[in-house]
């Protein structure tokens, strides 16, 4: 990663990931969509969700990361604080 | 002693290279048309022989699966969903409470997962030493029991899951075993079938044997069951399922009764892992008389494994020559969607109970002249046969030595 991106710019690659992963519809996805009761996700679909970020950021997200996901923001803000500075 | 309780069959389905509905199905038979067609991507092995695949090209996941229900699912148990939900639904069991509340079990099998979502494991973690890329649902697509799992998933299925995967006899066990679950009284109703979804891994398997049929350029003439000019076996993809009930059961909920599931023989010939040995075929066939309580001159047809080896038709012929004699009509389906693997023995059940039902019995294609190595069997050839039949056989034989005999009687409303 070369340069930190904005938090538009990570809403947009994490929003790619759920609608690719998951089925969803991009319209579905704001900072504030809850994971479980908005976006109807579970335990199986954090794996892949993982899986999704890595290939489309190069972060892991650690067990504890993803079981503290609860909105979208959360991911966003997740990987906004792995970033390497700019 | 206990007595059995009496199963019947009150619902069944397939999804097929020839039709996912019996009445698509019986015209292409009536019609002697076959699915095998030649597959260009075969070319891309180095070292395969044959070019020749019975593949289902309309299948379609249908729009109402949800995401959650289909993730964890390869074709293999898509195939096998779609199957059972047409048979629940003519049994009108469909979303029906004894489905979910544990009065029913699974019993079904496949050859193997899906292969496509192994290769995924493979490819990572043996090719190229990583997780990455690597999701949760891969393993549950490839592993052993992956279509008895998601089956029970995907309908809420809580009684137990049999899961048959021994390869040729994957669907034939599963109905067998199925059966014996209702007659002990561990269950009232079972899923039961098998399934099988087509990878080009499953070609290659029965090619480096030489087994795979060659005549590349002529697929409507092979495969050839019991012929002289047979040269081999083409694979084929698909899923069958019966729904089993105990008889009290069905009567009590005034189901609609297809036919009765009298006999089941299973056995292993404990002889050679791949060649089948005629007298672990004969003994199978015995042991479906004997559990049916029979004598061989009340079997009115038979249904052949008859998959176009040169071993596998030669001993099949003999041993059922031994046991039954020369004089009880038979035909092998696989001439008309290849070798279904896991599947053909729900497969070729369904289709064989729905030629019961209406007096008629397929002709094997391709048989223009018997191997004179074959018994002399009353093989039905070119034309179907009208048949008032009783009682119907079907055998089914596994790499392993694993056989089974299956015996189905016509059911009348005075039973």
């Amino acid at each position: 990663m070369t340069e930190k991106w904005g938090k538009d710019e990570i809403l947009e690659r994490v929003t790619d990931v759920l609608v690719r992963s998951f089925e969803l519809d991009p319209a579905d996805i704001r900072l504030d969509s809850h994971v479980v009761d908005d976006l109807d996700l579970d335990s199986i679909d954090a794996i892949d969700l993982a899986v999704g970020l890595r290939e489309q950021t190069g972060i892991d997200l650690s067990e504890e990361e993803l079981k503290s996901i609860r909105i979208v923001g959360d991911i966003v803000d997740l990987l906004r604080n792995k970033l390497p500075d700019a | 002693m206990f007595s059995k309780r009496r199963v019947v069959v009150t619902g069944m389905a397939g999804v097929s290279a020839l039709g996912s509905d019996w009445k698509t199905v019986s015209e292409a038979i009536l019609a002697g048309r076959s699915a095998i067609a030649y597959q260009r991507f075969l070319d891309d092995y180095e070292g395969m022989r044959t070019r020749l695949v019975a593949p289902i090209t309309d299948f379609e996941t249908p729009a109402h699966y949800t995401r959650k229900q289909t993730r964890s699912m390869g074709r293999v148990a898509l195939l096998a969903a779609r199957a059972t939900e047409l048979a629940l639904d003519q049994a009108g069991l469909l979303g029906a409470t004894c489905v979910s509340d544990g009065t029913t079990g699974i019993s079904y099998g496949s050859a193997a997962g899906s292969p496509a979502s192994l290769a995924i494991y493979a490819d990572a973690v043996h090719n190229r030493h990583t997780l990455h890329g690597v999701r949760a649902t891969d393993y549950i697509r490839y592993m052993s029991h992956t279509v008895a799992a998601n089956l029970a998933h995907f309908f809420g299925v809580k009684g137990r899951v049999i899961p048959t995967c021994s390869a040729c006899t994957s669907g034939s066990q599963g109905i067998g075993y199925a059966m014996e679950s209702i007659q002990t009284g561990k269950q009232d109703l079972m899923i039961a079938g098998g399934a099988e979804e087509y990878h080009p891994i499953e070609t290659a398997l029965f090619d480096v044997m030489y087994a795979t049929s060659t005549r590349n350029d002529e697929p409507h003439l092979v495969p050839r069951p019991f012929d002289a000019d047979r040269d081999g076996l083409v694979v084929g993809e698909g899923a069958g399922t019966l729904i089993l009930e105990d008889l009290d059961h069905a009567r009590e909920r005034n189901a609609a009764i297809i036919c009765e599931i009298i006999g089941f023989g299973t056995n292993c010939d404990g002889v050679q892992v791949t060649n089948p040995d005629r007298a672990g075929m004969a003994r199978v066939i015995e042991l479906g008389l004997e559990d049916a309580g029979l004598d061989a001159s009340e079997i009115d047809y038979i249904s052949a494994h008859g998959t176009a080896t040169e071993v596998g038709d030669i001993a099949e012929s003999l041993a059922t020559e031994a046991v039954l004699g020369t004089q009880t009509p038979i035909s092998s389906l696989k001439s008309y969607f290849g070798h279904t693997l896991g599947a053909c023995g729900a497969l070729e059940a369904w289709m064989m109970i729905e030629m019961m039902r209406e007096g008629w019995f397929a002709p094997t294609l391709n048989l223009d002249n018997v191997d004179e190595r074959c018994a002399k069997l009353d093989y039905i050839r070119d034309v179907p046969r009208n048949i008032e039949a009783e009682i119907v056989m079907s055998n089914n034989f596994a790499f392993g030595g694993v056989n089974t005999s299956l015996v189905f009687r016509r059911w009348r409303d005075t039973d």
